[in-house]
Parts: C-alpha cells; sequence; structure tokens
C-alpha cells in the first residue's frame, strides 16, 4: 500500500499501481478527468492511466462499489530526501510542468469535457469536515488530549477566517474576469513522480503530475496556492519560494503574470488553501486528538490574521 | 512648586491634556509619574501617519502577504513540516 489518504486508497503491485478514488465520486468527471490524462498531447505532463479492458472507457473498472484506476509505478518524491535538502526537490521541473499544463489551449480539448477544477469543492469540504469534527467532539466531550474549548477556540479562528476570503473561491474554481486554464487543482510535492521509461533528454527528465482528481478549468493560481501559502506561513524558505516562482514565470506560467509583485493573483487563492491546512489541522485534532504541531499552528496564525488584520 | 534643581519658582502648563512643570529660572521641567509616558504616546500617535511605509522585506515582491508569518518563519528542517508539503 502507497497511501491510504482521506478515501483516497493507493496500492502498487510490481510496476503497476491501482488506484481506488472516493466512494462519492461521480464516474463521468472522474472518467473526464482520466481521459484528459490518457490524452497523447498532455502525455509528457501529466502521468498517463493504464488502460483497462472492460472497464467504462476502458479507464475505470467498478470494484465492490468503488472505482479504480490503473497507472504504471512511477518514483514519488520522499519525505526524508526533500527534509534533507528541500532546495534540492525538483522545483524548477515541477514548475515547468506546471506553467505547461496551464499553458493547454483548452478550446483544442473540447471545452465540454473538461470539467470545472474540484477546488471550490475541496475548500467548502474542509470546512464541512471541521465542523462535523468539532460537533462529534462536542458530544463526545472531549477528543483525546484536547478540550472542547480548546477545539472551538481553534475552530473559531478558521470560521472567522472563511468570510475575510473573496467570495468567489468558493463558488467558481476561475476568477471571474479572468481566463480560465487547465488546472492540477490539488497540487503538492506528493503530486510529483519520475518514470523510468520516459525518453532521458535535457528537456524531459521525466518528471510527471499525478493524481488527476481535481483536475479540470480553473484559475491556475490555485496551482500555485499551496507553495505561496507554505511560504506564507513561513514554512518554506524564501529562496525557494523564490526558485519556484521564478521558474514558473520563466517557462511562461500565467497564473501570476511574468514578472512584478504575485500576490495580486495569488492571495485568494494562497488564503483559501491556508484556511483549509488550518480548518485540516482542527478535524485532525477534534477528530482523534492528533496534537497540533508547528504546521498547524502556523496556519492556525494566519487565519487569525486574516480576521483580526494583525 | 520650588524648582529641585535651582530653587527658582515653577510654573504649571498643560500640553495636549497632561500637565507639566517648567522653571521659569533655569527653564528645566518636572515631570509627574505617567506623565513621560503621555506625552511619549503623544507623540507617536502624531508623528505616525508622517512615518514612510515599513520598506520591503528581502526578497522584494517575495515578500509574505499581510497575513503572512513576518517573524524568522518557524525553521525549516521538521520532518513534521516537510510532510506538509506532500499534503493536501
Amino acid at each position: 500500500m502507497l497511501t491510504d489518504r482521506k478515501g483516497r486508497l493507493v496500492v502498487r503491485h510490481g510496476d503497476l499501481v491501482v488506484k481506488t478514488h472516493m466512494a462519492e465520486e461521480e464516474l463521468q468527471p472522474l472518467l473526464a478527468r482520466l481521459r484528459l490524462a490518457a490524452d497523447p498531447r498532455l502525455g509528457d505532463i501529466l502521468l498517463s492511466p493504464l488502460r483497462i479492458r472492460g472497464g467504462h472507457g476502458g479507464l475505470l473498472a467498478p470494484v465492490g462499489g468503488r472505482l479504480v484506476s490503473a497507472w504504471p509505478a512511477g518514483r514519488a518524491l520522499r519525505v526524508d530526501e526533500v527534509e534533507a535538502r528541500v532546495e534540492d526537490a525538483p522545483w524548477t521541473a515541477a514548475a515547468a510542468l506546471l506553467a505547461r499544463l496551464h499553458a493547454t489551449d483548452l478550446t483544442a480539448l473540447a471545452p465540454a469535457h473538461v470539467p470545472a477544477a474540484g477546488v471550490c469543492t475541496r475548500l467548502r469540504r474542509s470546512l464541512d469536515r471541521m465542523e462535523a469534527a468539532v460537533a462529534r467532539a462536542t458530544r463526545a466531550g472531549a477528543a483525546s488530549g484536547a478540550s472542547v474549548r480548546e477545539i472551538e477556540r481553534l475552530a473559531d479562528e478558521v470560521r472567522r477566517a472563511y468570510p475575510t476570503l473573496p467570495s468567489w473561491l468558493g463558488r467558481t474554481p476561475a476568477r471571474p474576469g479572468t481566463a480560465p486554464a487547465l488546472i492540477h487543482g490539488d497540487w503538492h510535492l506528493g503530486q510529483v513522480v519520475r518514470v523510468a521509461s520516459a525518453p532521458a533528454s535535457a528537456a524531459d527528465a521525466g518528471w510527471r503530475i499525478v493524481d488527476v482528481d481535481d483536475l479540470g478549468w480553473g484559475d491556475p493560481a490555485w496551482d500555485l496556492a499551496r507553495p505561496a501559502a507554505w511560504f506564507a506561513a513561513g514554512i518554506l524558505p524564501a529562496e525557494v519560494w523564490g526558485t519556484f516562482l521564478g521558474a514558473y514565470r520563466e517557462a511562461g506560467g500565467p497564473a501570476a503574470g511574468p514578472d512584478g509583485d504575485p500576490w495580486e493573483a495569488l492571495d485568494g487563492p494562497a488564503r483559501a488553501v491556508a484556511v483549509q491546512y488550518a480548518a485540516g489541522a482542527v478535524t485532525d485534532l477534534a477528530t482523534d486528538g492528533t496534537p497540533f504541531d508547528e504546521g498547524a499552528d502556523a496556519f492556525v496564525a494566519c487565519a487569525r490574521r486574516m480576521w483580526s488584520g494583525h | 512648586m520650588v524648582c529641585p534643581k535651582c530653587h527658582g519658582s515653577m510654573r504649571t502648563y498643560n500640553r495636549n491634556g497632561v500637565q507639566i512643570e517648567q522653571c521659569d529660572n533655569c527653564r528645566g521641567i518636572f515631570l509627574d509619574y505617567g506623565e513621560l509616558e503621555a506625552l511619549t504616546r503623544l507623540e507617536s500617535q502624531w508623528a505616525q501617519p508622517a512615518q514612510p511605509p515599513p520598506p520591503m522585506a528581502p526578497g522584494g515582491h517575495y515578500a509574505p502577504p499581510a497575513w503572512g508569518s513576518h517573524g524568522h518563519g518557524h525553521g525549516y528542517g521538521h520532518g513534521r513540516l516537510t510532510r506538509m508539503l506532500f499534503s493536501s
């Protein structure tokens, strides 16, 4: 088993990776996303799924009430490697992949076949999950290790920050008045793998983006929002953020303009991501008493500054 | 009141609501408990709008936004922080 995150199970067997998708995922948008990942025009950006004989569209097989997709095994980045030298992670290669994904001509892909990116659902779901977890902890009297009062206090920081976000973030994946792009919708370092079979050339070192469950049209700033939020929260060194953003712009990425202040474009999605991280930390605390660490503290502090102004 | 330095006579003035005593002879000023703090506070309130905007943090436009951490960061190199770079 590779990962079991929030209802998405990934199992590896030799050169084959099988992914079980979330139970509530509808077939059609997921199938559309897998078709995009299988599109040869995106073959050097996204990892292509393997064909499944007899499955939906040859890409998705129903197994025990869940939908399953199959992928070639790639080498994922390891937390301990990145921790040893964060600046050595493939920031430049990942930024170039995102820039090329965002530069994809949506009209050439037949717009009807491109679903909306899953970013709004993701944002709303993080708040819903937090409220459900807080309500359960309140009914139970407490979570192990944290009092109801403490959980409520932390949840309030998130609840007060949420209404300060630009309202379009929870409503539409693309920023009103701007052109939508093809975006990944859930990009972080865990979504980068290196494939052995790729032609080894200077232009293609074999890096690919995986996990297309939120792929679709939206504001490309969403795909830069996590690095931006890590940097803003003091988790990612400024030089690494500078390298990533610089490489993205260098590769023609449209999310934050060619130069100058990137925050005008990135601020909304980056704030939304910070609120999501804070909500996730409160959810984990209320659910199983996962103690707050520096990352959780940092994002709750961001949430507090959003509503209090300091 | 007699000036504690030159023993001249002191006169009471009101400066922005703060009572201060000044010696007519040596011009020395006597402040009661809390009056210096009150004057300092008034001065900073008056001076604030004229102050230039805070300088950009190192990195120019790569400075964090207002809601971000403006300290020295939380320090990189903890496994738990690195795991955040891998999580949704």
